[in-house]
């Protein structure tokens, strides 16, 4: 088995009303000079298989065709040591 | 005609859309549960409101995997009537039956209050009936219709005529403090190229009765019968 873990962000220049409210609390909290925040998603996938291209290629697709909204978001994903 | 309201886990305004066919136009109504793989000779097709699958991975994003939309996908390029409201806007961006995407209120609160519309395109599939500089005054209720697009997008929509709905004052006047969202250009509806697809975010089925405070959306509703009829 390997374990697949997307991490969804928004795009540079969309707006991140999320992350502006979560900058909001961390300056509440008494931190300066945080120049931004960004609010994202992570989604692990777990495959049967142990076949890196594979992988590769059915991570890409179901990202593009399905977990991620390219006009709002970019995505990018790394393939877990599963030790 | 007969209108078909589509019902997704987690709809919750398809009631309200079969009542203003059934009851209020005295139209045939009936449910499609997102399973089915057929309309059933509707003329109408409409998604309703709600939070289709809980809203998760992005408002309207699972339910266009739902088989129904792959019928709702050829009744539309076939130039079938297809009209989404709120949520079923949003899920006609996810598919792509609309272009765009839809963001966080800019407030980030969930907003529900009465707005006004300005109709900019006549001729839709939900302003057939309607005049180019009409207002009209009608509910959102949403967390999620900050409609965006990038420039081009923008650009594509003006040019052809796409931009159906806009939030504005009581008189008309599109600007910057009548956009409840932060929705570029105060987009609240589009449509394709052709006109048979329209996705927008107020409620014309909460408000196509007096008892309920206003009737100004049952034109949406009897343009989508007159589109059907041609």
């Amino acid at each position: 088995m390997t374990t697949v873990r997307v991490l969804i962000q928004s795009k540079a220049g969309v707006l991140d009303p999320e992350g502006e409210a979560v900058k909001g609390g961390i300056e509440r909290l008494g931190h300066e000079g945080v120049e931004r925040v960004g609010v994202g998603k992570v989604v692990d996938i777990d495959f049967e298989t142990d076949d890196t291209d594979e992988i590769e290629s059915r991570v890409e697709q179901i990202c593009d065709e399905f977990l991620v909204n390219p006009i709002i978001e970019r995505y990018s994903y790394e393939i877990l040591d599963n030790q | 005609m007969k209108f078909g309201i589509v019902q997704f886990p987690g709809s919750n305004c398809d009631r309200d859309c079969y009542h203003v066919a059934s009851r209020v136009l005295d139209q045939d109504a009936e449910f499609i549960w997102h399973r089915d793989r057929d309309l059933d000779d509707v003329d109408v097709v409409v998604l309703p409101g709600g939070f289709s699958y809980g809203d998760y991975l992005r408002t309207g994003a699972i339910a266009k995997l739902s088989p129904v939309m792959q019928e709702v996908a050829d009744f539309a390029e076939s130039g079938g009537p297809v009209v989404g409201i709120c949520n079923g806007f949003q899920v006609l961006l996810e598919t792509g039956l609309l272009p765009g995407g839809m963001l966080r209120n800019e407030s980030l609160h969930f907003i529900c209050r009465d707005v006004h519309l300005r109709c900019n395109r006549s001729g839709s599939a939900f302003s057939q009936t309607l005049d180019v500089g009409e207002v009209l005054e009608m509910p959102i209720a949403h967390a999620e219709g900050n409609y965006t697009i990038d420039e081009a997008g923008l650009a594509e929509l003006r040019d052809h005529d796409q931009i159906v709905f806009q939030y504005c004052d009581a008189d008309g006047g599109v600007g910057r403090s009548s956009n409840p969202n932060g929705s570029v250009e105060n987009i609240a509806g589009i449509c394709n190229r052709r006109g048979n697809v329209v996705g927008m975010m107020p409620h014309p089925e909460r408000a196509s009765e007096s008892i309920l405070g206003g009737t100004d959306g049952r034109a949406l509703f009897e343009s989508a019968l007159e589109y059907a009829a041609g």
